[in-house]
């Protein structure tokens, strides 16, 4: 349904703080990868890892510099304005403050229709009222809602009015951006199983743009990993758990703080340094700076996202041994 | 309208201690309270000893003599605790000189020093950037050299790397508990985050809506929940090895401060509540072997059934 190719989006700078006149970001460089339709693909990665400038991209937020998206056969970029439009229905976005997103003046009612304001023929006037409830209802919330206005509901709630309203257009594809990063631990859960649910009523296909690993393997069916512009490993969610073979996918999943990390056999590890800056990344592989199996080889040549032990990996030493430099030690108990 | 209500919590020399709630449970109310930064309006009741002196009703001007000597805070948004028109060298050393009367070579030395500490590396040559030129996790480390500055025998650290990416919040949670070995000092951590509360606190205090409602030292609150909340935010939260399951939510929202329920807090999002809970407010009483506390009127029952409903 959705074809990345080659993926590029290059910023210049117009001497912002920091960069100079005519230095130039790359926030995404070369990414390729497909979505099904009915498939939960999660882009995974840090901030300024480019994730989030090629979910815009999709969503058609962003032009790509070069490189092409497709959807559904018709390559995005070739099309005229007209036809844009009609694909740009298919495709829907949930962003992730819920409350930056909807409009406080407006009710819930107002809000979910908006929509229809850019696609006045995708529900009859007279079936409105009727539909604004039936997918208020979908995303778990009853009809006293339509009246509120978005102060008036919680942070889940606010989420779940910026899920109807992507949903008011029966997209084919929802893009969402950080959808629970700004709610509480105990309602992340709610919204996770309501975006499942709407794929399994819908058959709905989402674009899943995270840094919280953690949630991917409850609803992604295939994880790509970012860092610095690039897709740095991509595979099944199994691949990605159980054998990753990049080492900043091993770091990214040995970083994530443990709940029970007395019952873990394994060491909390901690990567050092830093992400390097967009506008002046390394040359040969973008990770080779932090990165504990790094040669000259990794500094000359950029490894290629191919096929590595199973599954496409940019590591010219792919490898499962999770063997690194600095590891910590577990807090010690005290009584 | 009361953000906090009788939470009573010690914390000894060189121990790390965690409270653990979400938005309005009165976390970071309590370490503003802690910090005498509560706004005017406020009205702190009770009693905050610190070494065994009391820091309730001191005012502003006795408050400030403790603040950064003895008792620290490290905010969620370094930004927003550093002034972006001075260099990161003048901020630090202002703490040697201002507060110690250093001449100002000793003082920019001591900075340097602390930056190191902090492990910022290059620190000679990094000393006079400024904020905006070090990357977040660069800048709490700026933040956290401040806070240490003067030795204070208790850090409070409100929801330190919630800003930051996993892979500098590990680095900043390992330098925390280095630190609190290092310099013997007490730190207390506000957080949302099991996995990041697991990872540096001896014991936690789980809050909700402004109370304590589970208390004991980390590992066995965690292992056996003795508070339905604390049993429902454990199972809400994804982990890696469940793939694909369904996650167990718990329902509704945490309560708004300003209409907070009778009864117990928790009831209405309770699987465990029955009519006692609705009309009865519960209080923090020891449960197990005593050496952990719970505020439910059925604790022993969550505590046998290891899971949540």
């Amino acid at each position: 349904m959705l074809q990345v190719r080659s993926a590029r989006k290059t910023f210049e700078s117009r001497g912002i703080v920091g960069l100079g006149r005519g230095e130039s970001i790359q926030a995404v460089r070369d990414v390729s990868f497909d979505l099904a339709e009915g498939e939960t693909m999660a882009l995974v990665g840090e901030s300024g890892c480019g994730k989030t400038t090629l979910a815009r991209m999709v969503v058609g937020l962003e032009t790509p510099t070069s490189g092409s998206i497709t959807f559904e056969g018709r390559d995005l970029s070739t099309l005229r304005p007209a036809q844009v439009r009609q694909v740009r229905r298919r495709i829907q976005m949930v962003f992730q403050d819920p409350y930056a997103s909807l409009n406080p003046y407006h009710t819930v009612e107002r809000i979910v229709s908006e929509p229809w304001r850019a696609f006045p023929d995708a529900v009859a006037k007279a079936d409105r009222p009727a539909r604004i409830r039936e997918i208020l209802r979908l995303v778990g919330l009853d009809d006293r809602f339509a009246e509120r206005f978005p102060h008036q509901l919680s942070g889940g709630q606010r989420q779940r009015v910026g899920i109807a309203r992507a949903l008011a257009v029966e997209p084919r594809l929802i893009v969402c951006d950080e959808p629970v990063a700004s709610l509480d631990v105990s309602v992340q859960a709610q919204i996770v199983n309501l975006l499942r649910d709407l794929q399994d009523r819908l058959g709905v296909a989402y674009l899943f743009i995270t840094h919280d690993l953690r949630l991917v393997s409850h609803i992604a069916d295939r994880v790509g990993v970012m860092y610095l512009g690039k897709l740095v490993e991509s595979g099944a969610t199994e691949d990605i758990y159980d054998r990753a073979t990049h080492p900043y996918t091993q770091a990214l999943l040995g970083n994530v703080p443990l709940t029970h990390p007395w019952r873990e056999d394994r060491p909390q590890f901690v990567l050092g340094g830093e992400v390097p800056s967009p506008a002046d990344p390394p040359s040969g592989c973008g990770f080779r700076t932090r990165c504990w199996r790094a040669d000259q080889r990794c500094a000359d040549e950029e490894p290629a996202l191919v096929d590595r032990l199973g599954h496409p990996s940019a590591c010219h030493y792919a490898s499962f041994d999770l063997e690194h430099g600095a590891t910590t030690t577990l807090p010690k108990e005290r009584t | 309208m009361p953000a906090v209500d009788g939470v009573s919590m010690t914390v000894n020399r060189g121990e790390r201690v965690a409270v653990l709630g979400e938005s309005g449970s009165g976390k970071s109310a309590t370490a503003l309270a802690l910090m005498g930064l509560l706004p005017g309006s406020a009205d702190v009741s009770g009693s905050i000893l610190l070494d065994g002196e009391e820091l309730v009703g001191r005012g502003e001007a006795g408050m400030r003599s403790v603040r950064g000597e003895r008792l620290a805070l490290v905010f969620q948004d370094p930004l927003s605790a550093l002034n972006p028109v001075y260099t990161v060298g003048r901020q630090i050393s202002e703490m040697f000189s201002r507060r110690r009367g250093l001449p100002e070579r000793e003082a920019r030395r001591r900075a340097v020093e602390l930056m190191e500490r902090v492990r910022i590396p290059h620190a000679a040559a990094r000393i006079d950037d400024y904020p905006h030129q070090f990357s977040g996790g660069m800048r709490q480390r700026v933040v956290i050299a401040m806070a240490l500055a003067l030795s204070p025998s208790l850090l409070i650290a409100d929801e330190p790397t919630t800003a930051l990416d996993v892979t500098v919040q590990a680095q900043i949670l390992a330098l925390l508990r280095q630190l609190s070995d290092e310099e013997d000092m007490a730190l207390i951590l506000i957080s949302h985050d099991l996995g990041v509360v697991a990872s540096v606190a001896q014991r936690v205090y789980v809050m909700y809506g402004g109370q304590i409602v589970e208390h004991g030292a980390t590992q066995p609150v965690y292992d056996r929940n003795a508070h339905p909340y604390t049993a429902g935010l454990m199972a809400s939260l994804p982990d890696q090895y469940s793939r694909r399951e369904r996650l167990v939510a718990v329902p509704g929202s945490p309560p708004d401060p300003r209409a907070l329920p009778a009864g117990c807090r928790f009831h209405p999002r309770c699987g465990w509540a029955e009519s006692l809970c609705e009309t009865t407010p519960p209080e923090l009483l020891p449960v197990d072997d005593g050496h952990r506390r719970s505020r439910c009127h059925f604790s022993d029952r969550v505590l046998q059934a290891g899971s949540p409903r």
